[in-house]
């Protein structure tokens, strides 16, 4: 359980989380997602302590991270930079982590064999491919075996085999019981992995839902609208208050008015309708919508 | 008090693992502890002072390590991470301090334990200086410029005020200390290690500070 109350964090110029409050429960994935700048490292950064908040507290099992006591039995986390050395070897890594924290060294073995890593605790991080990187970033995270898991974008710049064994995991993982928060810049990439969506945009918290939800809520759901004279129908449309443009030759994309009313408008004006569909926007669009052309590529 | 106790040892294990694990420390450590088996043996029989000289050479040697410590984690974003797993600042310097304090003086100690504590005592130096710069480079200007700095600096006063300021410099100080001859005029070697020492824990707790409210 990840709790935040009205957590604000100011720089000299910007405002890099802003007045946010939100509880990240336990038993669901919850994706922290947000265009570049949006303010998630911050947030993330802000809950472990590692810097301090303007105003406002984070907590994480009623606590502040600082003060539980061996925090990474509690809570794992996956940093972006993940801080692995490249120098050192995958074992003495996970070694002297799990000795911070007074975790029996078996459990090396054990988190590696969990991630696949048996057999690579002798290669330097460095000589790692980004797919073994991700699997060492993920096996330092459950060394405590802990109920709550901080993932920063595991998914940006890994290939989509290895972004689909971590979203797997993290399932199963939250599955069990345990509070999970990952964070991502493109949704499709958490589309599927994450139960709920936490869209940040400038700081601030602009959607808090299921993917469902963000789908349903977008504003600029449309229809698509075929008939015999579509240049009439597009003029009476845009009269009533809709928005309209032309899909191709004879079709029309409209928004703001449900296809009830724009049936209702075309018998009132005896345009032959050929064809009304409602146009399901696409995760991916609705998060476009949300944060605006400010999605990162 | 085993709130405190107990991670710190645990931080003080974790950190002893890191010196031998990562590769700038090691080297440097190994380099250190080479040249002072070379100065060992090169010791004449029945001396109890190591030699001044090379003692300068370990010093910035052992200093160094104590540095890369701290500033190979900040280069690598390793720093967030020991952040994340030890949250606590003092403790997380401490156990860095106290496992290089330690490496140090072993090396320092196969010439008697003046060298052992005269070598901790720079090594500590070091990982303040770590912690205040957090890049190797930097680092190095500033422990060099200190071995070095305060005896161009005497020179560059008038006579009366340099006599004055000789006897508080922590490089005159330190060669005494290692000597063990007492000068007149000059403060006692032991006063010189307390002079080297107090240097060593200013440095130590303005790295505290100075990390305690950086962010991160």
């Amino acid at each position: 359980m990840i709790e935040l109350r009205h957590l604000t964090k100011r720089y000299r110029t910007t405002t890099a989380v802003d007045d946010l409050t939100a509880t990240i429960g336990p038993g669901v994935v919850t994706a922290l997602v947000g265009p570049h700048g949006a303010g998630k490292t911050t947030l993330l950064r802000l809950v472990l302590g590692l810097v301090p908040p303007t105003r406002g507290t984070a907590t994480v099992m009623g606590r502040r991270y600082a003060d539980l006591p061996d925090p990474m039995r509690r809570v794992g986390v996956l940093l972006d930079p993940p801080g692995a050395h490249g120098g050192l070897r995958v074992r003495d890594h996970l070694l002297w982590l799990a000795r911070s924290n007074g975790i029996p060294g078996r459990r090396v073995a054990e988190v590696c064999g969990l991630t696949g890593l048996e057999g690579a605790g002798r290669r330097r991080i460095r000589t790692l491919p980004p797919g073994l990187l991700l699997r060492l970033g993920i096996a330092g995270t459950l060394l405590g075996d802990p109920d709550t898991l901080i993932i920063d974008g595991p998914t940006t710049g890994f290939a989509p085999a290895g972004a689909t064994w971590a979203g797997t995991l993290l399932r199963t993982l939250a599955g069990a019981g345990r509070t999970v928060l990952v964070t991502g810049r493109r949704i499709d990439e958490l589309d599927g992995a994450a139960d709920r969506f936490l869209v940040l945009n400038r700081g601030r918290l602009v959607a808090d839902g299921s993917a469902d939800d963000l789908v349903r809520a977008d504003a600029a759901e449309s229809v698509l609208v075929r008939c015999d004279d579509p240049g009439y129908l597009a003029r009476r449309l845009t009269a009533a208050g809709a928005g309209v443009r032309f899909a191709d030759r004879d079709a029309l994309l409209v928004t703001g008015l449900r296809g009830a009313d724009i049936h209702r408008l075309t018998v009132r004006c005896a345009v032959r309708l050929h064809e009304l569909t409602p146009q399901h926007t696409t995760l991916e669009q609705a998060y476009r919508d949300l944060v605006g052309s400010r999605v990162a590529r | 008090m085993t709130r405190t106790v107990r991670p710190f040892l645990r931080a003080v294990w974790s950190e002893g693992t890191k010196l031998p694990s990562l590769p700038a420390t090691r080297r440097v450590l190994l380099a250190a502890a080479l040249l002072a088996a070379v100065l060992r043996v090169r010791q004449p029989a029945g001396a109890i002072a190591p030699d001044v000289g090379g003692y300068v050479l370990l010093q910035v040697l052992t200093a160094a390590a104590g540095a890369l410590s701290v500033t190979s984690e900040y280069a690598t974003g390793m720093m967030r991470l020991s952040m994340v797993a030890v949250p606590r600042r003092g403790l997380l310097l401490a156990a860095k301090a106290v496992v290089c304090a330690a490496a140090c003086f072993a090396i320092g100690a196969v010439s008697g334990p003046a060298g052992g504590l005269y070598l901790a005592l720079a090594g500590l130096a070091g990982v303040a200086t770590g912690f205040l710069a957090r890049s190797a480079t930097a680092a190095w200007v500033l422990l060099v410029g200190a071995a070095v700095g305060d005896a161009l600096l005497v020179r560059l006063l008038p006579d009366r005020p340099a006599r004055a300021a000789s006897r508080f410099s922590p490089t005159a100080a330190g060669d005494r200390f290692l000597d063990g001859r007492h000068a007149q005029s000059m403060p006692s070697p032991w006063a010189g290690a307390g002079l080297l020492a107090a240097v060593a824990v200013i440095a130590l707790v303005s790295a505290f500070v100075v990390s305690h409210h950086r962010e991160h």
